[in-house]
């Protein structure tokens, strides 16, 4: 029982320190969107939006993005890598461009208008618009 | 996902032959898919799916690659270059189109594309995306492995509510060979039209149905040379019959799928139907049942085909001795388009990691026609995306 609440209070501790936010650039015409909009977003089921098309943003393999899947997209690992193949590869949607961390989140957002990534609770600051705080 | 540029030469120089002079490269998506598989049938008499006694590591081992490239705002060039194993590996492009996205529901794609007949006909070779090692064969082979065709296609994509609706329509054509059952013959497809309407509930019911007419031809020397040989004996009708002169040919399919709880359920049930021709009339289904535990994905299948032949080419010929050489040869084409056939196939799958696949199969076949082989195939093999 103690280590049932030992561990239970170390996840409650992991999902605070890896909360995060949904972001795009300070010039970007997105505002703020709700959790369905940002899972259609994320999965590839809104190509488009305010008329231009979107350029995903995932993360490379880290706990923030783990946590930004679990959280936002329901699914995660092989699962979301087989959902994504067969949307790619039957030509349904672009495979979302993969960078490392945040600072490459936050690099490529502030260069385009067109891209929305996520970052981890630590990596907010100035340089970004917040649109979904999950 | 996604491959950087400069990781391989072979990959730049195929973009730049598809990419426009100005294109942005770092926009250009590359991304793979491919699968090793090696199967046996234990004996030389029970042959299946192309193997034999001889583990063959060829018939169905390929590999993939796809180039997406950013033409304007909204467009969008696509193609697939795809090696067989059974094709010592030569690549081809299999898909080839461009597509404009209009807005968040409506696309139109142009070029070479997947026909969908099947729930799972886009990600046919995709391996990794497949709960099993081949999507079931009692289903699949009734288009006699023909899946693309040069078409224009309008799709649309809609959530109402927790329903997802993704109707396509689908105008085209094709020619080119086919292999069906060991005939090596030519196909040409004229004026293939149809629909396929997805739709899918949350995310753990999905519904399909397609239907697709076209013209149908068929023709290999040894089919070509019988027909001749009964329009010179002035069995016009009869080689008419027999014959698919651009007959009218039908595809209807259904499908259904669950993902739910851990569990995967997937049917099909899909005829086709040739009017006057030696073509059978083909109704086949299949149900397949499997659980998730973590990285493993066991599922059991069963599967059915039948056909049977209308074609009354033989009832032309009057029953005399010298028409006894052709009539024996139109009832031996008939005769090899009757089907009733069974299939138990067990997969395992293990995710290895999150794009590669550890799959193996076996799959039993019995059939009730004589002439038909029963047979035992295992295979195994794995299957990677990037």
């Amino acid at each position: 029982m103690k280590q049932i609440l030992i561990a239970a209070a170390l996840s409650l501790m992991a999902t605070q320190s890896f909360a995060g936010a949904i972001v795009v650039g300070k010039d970007s015409p997105i505002a703020a969107i709700d959790a369905e909009e940002a899972k259609k977003i994320f999965l590839g089921h809104e190509p488009q939006m305010g008329g231009q098309t979107l350029a995903v943003l995932y993360q490379k393999d880290s706990a923030t993005r783990t946590d930004f899947e679990t959280k936002v997209l329901g699914k995660t690992g092989a699962d979301l890598s087989g959902y994504w193949a067969k949307l790619v590869f039957t030509g349904k949607a672009q495979a979302p461009e993969e960078v490392s961390g945040d600072a490459g989140v936050k690099a490529k957002v502030a260069g385009s208008p067109s891209a929305i990534g996520y970052v981890s609770d630590a990596g907010i600051d100035a340089s970004v618009k917040l649109v979904l705080k999950y | 996902m996604r491959v950087p540029f400069s990781r391989s030469l072979i990959c730049a120089s195929l973009m730049l032959t598809l990419a426009p002079a100005h294109a942005d490269l770092s926009n250009i998506r590359i991304n793979g898919f491919g699968q090793v598989v090696g199967g046996t049938t234990f004996s030389n008499d029970h042959p299946s799916q192309g193997y034999g006694a001889d583990p063959k590591f060829d018939q169905e081992s390929l590999y993939a690659l796809q180039i997406s490239a950013p033409l304007a705002s909204k467009l969008t060039a696509t193609a697939q270059l795809v090696g067989k194993g059974t094709e010592d590996f030569k690549p081809k492009f299999e898909w080839a189109y461009v597509n404009y996205q209009f807005n968040n529901d409506w696309s139109i794609k142009a070029g070479r594309q997947r026909v969908p007949f099947f729930s799972y006909s886009d990600t046919l070779e995709v391996g990794v995306s497949l709960p099993w090692l081949r999507t079931p064969t009692s289903v699949y082979d009734v288009t006699g492995g023909f899946g693309n065709a040069d078409a224009v296609s309008l799709s649309y994509s809609h959530a109402f509510g927790n329903w997802q609706i993704d109707p396509e329509l689908l105008f085209g054509q094709y020619s080119g060979g086919i292999k069906a059952e060991g005939i090596d013959g030519s196909l040409e497809l004229k004026n293939l039209a149809g629909l396929a309407l997805h739709a899918g509930y949350s995310d753990w019911l999905s519904l399909r149905a397609a239907y697709f007419v076209t013209r149908f031809g068929f023709h290999s020397p040894d089919f070509d040379g019988l027909v001749g040989a009964l329009d010179q004996s002035g069995f016009q009708g009869a080689g008419d019959e027999l014959a698919t002169n651009g007959d009218t040919t039908t595809f209807l399919g259904f499908g259904a799928e669950i993902n739910y709880a851990h569990w995967q359920v997937i049917s099909e049930y899909v005829e086709f139907r040739a009017n006057h021709s030696f073509i059978g009339d083909d109704h086949a289904y299949y149900l397949a049942i499997g659980r998730h535990f973590g990285r493993f994905l066991p599922m059991f299948t069963f599967g059915r085909a039948n056909a049977s032949s209308r074609c009354t080419a033989l009832s032309q010929i009057p029953d005399v001795p010298q028409t006894q050489p052709l009539r024996e040869a139109v009832s031996t084409v008939i005769a090899a388009q009757v089907i009733h056939d069974s299939y138990y196939q067990f997969d395992l799958r293990y995710d290895l990691s999150n794009n590669v696949a550890l799959k193996f199969n076996y799959t039993g076949t019995a059939s009730s026609v004589a002439s038909r082989p029963s047979s035992n195939l295992l295979s195994a093999g794995v299957a990677y995306s990037f």
